[in-house]
Parts: C-alpha cells; structure tokens; sequence
C-alpha cells in the first residue's frame, strides 16, 4: 500500500513535468514568434526534457512512451515555415492543449474528460480536411499531428487506468 | 541527484580540476581572513565559495551576480538583526572573498569550455548512432529489448548535457555556435525518439520487404553521418567522401510509394501507412540535421 501511494506521487510528479512540456511546445503556436525567438523557447524545452527524462527513469514504459508522443507531435514546430497557418486551427489547438494538460495534471481516470479530447482531436482533424489540407504546403505534417494526437489520447487512456497499479 | 543539479546549472562540474582550484581558494581565503578581515567571522571563506559555484563559461558574470546577491542578504540581515558598526567590516570580507573567489577561477584551471563541450557531447552521439541502428533494427527484426538498452544509454547521456551553454553569461563570442550545436543535438534526439515510437507499431511483413534494401542503405549512411561528427569532434582528421545517401533516400521513397498510395485522401486508410510515412519523413529530417552539422563542423 504505501510503495503504491509512493508510485502514485512519482508519477503525478512526472505527468505534471510532461503537461509543462506539452505547455511549452503548444505556446510556440500560439504566440507564432517561435522562428524568430527560436533558441528562447528551445532553452526552456531543453530543461523540461531534462526534467521529464530524470522524472521518466522510474517510470514504466508506458508512461515514458507518452513523452515520445510527445516529441514526436511537436516535430511540427519544425516542419512549419508559416505560423500564420496556426491562425486556422488556434481555438482547435488551444483546446487540445488545454484537456490534455487538464488530464496530465490531475491523476483521475476521467472517461469524460479522454472522451472530450476525443472530441477536440475529431474537430481538429475536420478542419484539417476542410481548410487545412488546402492552405498548408505540406499538409501531410497535419495529418502526422492528428495522428501521433489519436496515439497520445491512447496512450493516455492507457496511462490514467492503470495509474492506481504499481508497475 | 548531483547530475540533476548539474542540470539546473546550480553546481559547477565537480572534478579534480574544481576541486583543487577550491581548496587553493579556501586555504588564501583562511589566510585572508586570519591576517586582513576586520571582522575574522568568515565572511571572505564563505564568499569565495559561493562566487566560485559557477556553471561552466559562465564564472565572471554568476561569479559577480552571486557577490551582489550575497551582499545584498550580509548588508540587510546586519542592518536589521545586527550591530550597524559591523556593516562596513562584513562588506569589505564579503567584497575580499568575491575577489579571491573570482580571480582564481578565471586564472587558476579556468574552465575549457571546447573541451567540456566535447567530452559531454560525444558519447550522446555514439549513442544517437547506436539507438538508430537498433530502432532501424526493430523495424526489420523486432527485438524490443535491443532497442530499449539503447534507448537507457541515450537518455543517461542526455541527462549530462551541456545547459551552460544557454546560461547568460556564458562566453558571449562562443554563445551562438554551441547553442545552434545543442539545439540540432537536441532535435536530434526528438527525432530518435518518435523514430522509437513509430517503429513499435507492427507492420505487414510484406511492406517491410519491400522497404528492406534501402532502408539498410539509408542505416549505413546515417551510421557514416554521426560517425563523420564523432571523428570531428575526436578531432581527429575527417576522411573525405561522405555520401550524402540522398539516392537511397529516394529509392526508399520510391519503393514506399509503390507499396502505399501517398495521396493525402488514401493514406490514412491504415495507420500503418501513416506510421511508415511518417518514420521515412522522419528519416529524411535527421539526414537533412546530420548533413548540415557535418558540414558545419567540417
């Protein structure tokens, strides 16, 4: 009982390291200076990742798979060379990032709350097929996203069920 | 738990270089204290320490900041909880202990940031190579083990990377090289981690087939590529006639399109094809990353 009250503090500890980092990288869209302040937002993920990395040691792969999601949604960062296409999807991605932080941050299995990132992901992804595909030089980056989005929202289900369960 | 202090930049390197250059300061700060403090409360032995736990590059500029926080806190504890006839005493120990503590570290083994840089950096790139062969691996023959020792290496490396370099303060003529050399690190290990991700996901064997040849052919060059930076940064001499691998890397393309419609509307039938789509893209960037750092360092 107490080694599983334990587990549960290291891995709110490291959900919550991980939901600063999703913050981190969601705000290079939003603000859309990230080109130009480029090594500002990347010394601040150089610490995050340093902090979920120490954090993720102890932790099981299925928690640490989620910060490869992570990493590998955000490539989008780089692969954009026109931030004002973020201006289409803003409110799409600010509700992304605002549930999957939500989830990240409180160690509750919500089936309400996965169902409404759920959601968010759908409407991203009509968005995606309605604007999205036509506006963006490389649409195909956006359907990366959506996808490693579905993978992150599984992972997560994954994550906050068996998050009780000591590994 | 000092590697994670390491990372916040609160502690300098401890190696025997520091170590010694510290015991130098404490044993001229001690004897300062004994023949020059008015106060002999052990200011100066407590402000050469502090002004010497700099980050690497970094030890004037935090070596001066931390003086003029340390006075700040010695003039305003004694304005409130002491005799205000030991203020001008305990500034001149706090200001003597600055001194010494910032003399010795900028003249006495002072810090080599190139060679500090190197030695972090090095092994995180022979891991980078070893992590890429094993992922490229797994896609071929899963063996998830293999990839996942590979994977433990990278991060213990990571976790000792050099920061300081983002410090302020640090060496503002060296500032813009090492930082653009980190970041492309960094990225590169965002890459090799999605790679890992990716290549979790089970594929028809028959796809992989057809992908086989020039992925191996793609292996072995980006293998060249990370082999071409450790030789440089080994500095050692960097043999001429690294391919860039860009006609395999078209091949590899060519033979996936063969197998899996690339047009938006069809391709996300299967996640399959999106996640293979995904790993060549993928593929593609950190050649892009690895060809320009080659250059770079050339």
């Amino acid at each position: 009982m107490l080694i599983n009250y334990f587990y549960k503090i290291r891995l709110k500890s490291s959900l919550q390291k991980l939901a600063r980092l999703q913050k981190t990288f969601f705000a290079c869209y939003f603000k859309r200076d990230y080109l130009t302040k480029q090594f500002f937002y990347e010394k601040i993920i150089h610490q995050q990742r340093l902090a979920c990395l120490h954090a993720m040691q102890k932790m099981p792969q299925t928690v640490s798979s989620l910060m490869e999601i992570i990493f590998s949604l955000h490539q989008l960062r780089h692969r954009i060379k026109d931030y004002t296409i973020f201006e289409v999807c803003e409110r799409e991605l600010k509700e992304i990032e605002r549930v999957s932080t939500s989830l990240l941050t409180k160690l509750t299995h919500s089936q309400s709350n996965l169902n409404l990132l759920l959601e968010k992901i759908h409407l991203l992804e009509r968005i995606y097929h309605n604007t999205l595909r036509i506006v963006t030089p490389d649409p195909i980056v956006f359907l990366f996203f959506i996808q490693d989005l579905y993978s992150f929202h599984q992972s997560l289900r994954t994550v906050l069920l068996t998050g009780s369960v000591v590994k | 738990m000092l590697s994670y202090f390491h990372t916040k930049n609160v502690l300098p390197k401890i190696n025997w270089r520091f170590s010694l250059k510290l015991a130098f300061a404490i044993f001229i700060s001690l004897f300062a204290n004994h023949y020059f403090s008015p106060t002999h409360q052990g200011w100066i032995v407590l402000c050469t320490v502090l002004v010497m736990l700099t980050a690497t590059g970094s030890a004037l500029y935090q070596g001066l900041l931390r003086y003029l926080f340390f006075l700040g806190i010695v003039v305003f504890v004694t304005e409130l909880f002491s005799s205000p006839d030991l203020l001008f005493g305990r500034v001149y120990d706090v200001s003597l202990g600055a001194v010494i503590g910032i003399v010795i570290n900028l003249l006495i083994f002072p810090d080599k940031v190139d060679v500090e840089f190197r030695h972090a950096t090095l092994p995180l790139l022979k891991s980078y190579s070893d992590y890429f062969i094993a992922i490229v691996d797994s896609l071929l023959r899963p063996d998830p083990l293999a990839v996942d020792n590979a994977k433990k290496k990278v991060e213990d490396c990571l976790l000792v990377l050099p920061s300081w370099v983002y410090e302020i303060g640090f060496d503002i003529t060296l500032q813009k090289s090492y930082q653009y050399f980190l970041f492309k690190v960094d990225h590169v290990g965002e890459i090799l981690f999605s790679m890992h991700y990716l290549a979790r996901h089970s594929f028809d064997p028959l796809l992989i087939e057809k992908i086989q040849k020039p992925l191996e052919q793609c292996k072995a060059g980006v293998q060249q590529f990370f082999s071409a930076l450790v030789t440089v940064l080994a500095l050692k001499k960097l043999n001429e006639g690294i391919e860039d691998f860009a006609g395999d890397i078209a091949k590899l393309e060519n033979n996936f399109r063969a197998a899996v419609p690339l047009s938006l509307e069809l391709l996300d039938i299967s996640k399959e094809y999106i996640y293979l789509a995904e790993f060549i893209y993928e593929l593609k960037e950190l050649r892009t990353i690895l060809l320009k750092l080659v250059e770079a360092l050339r």
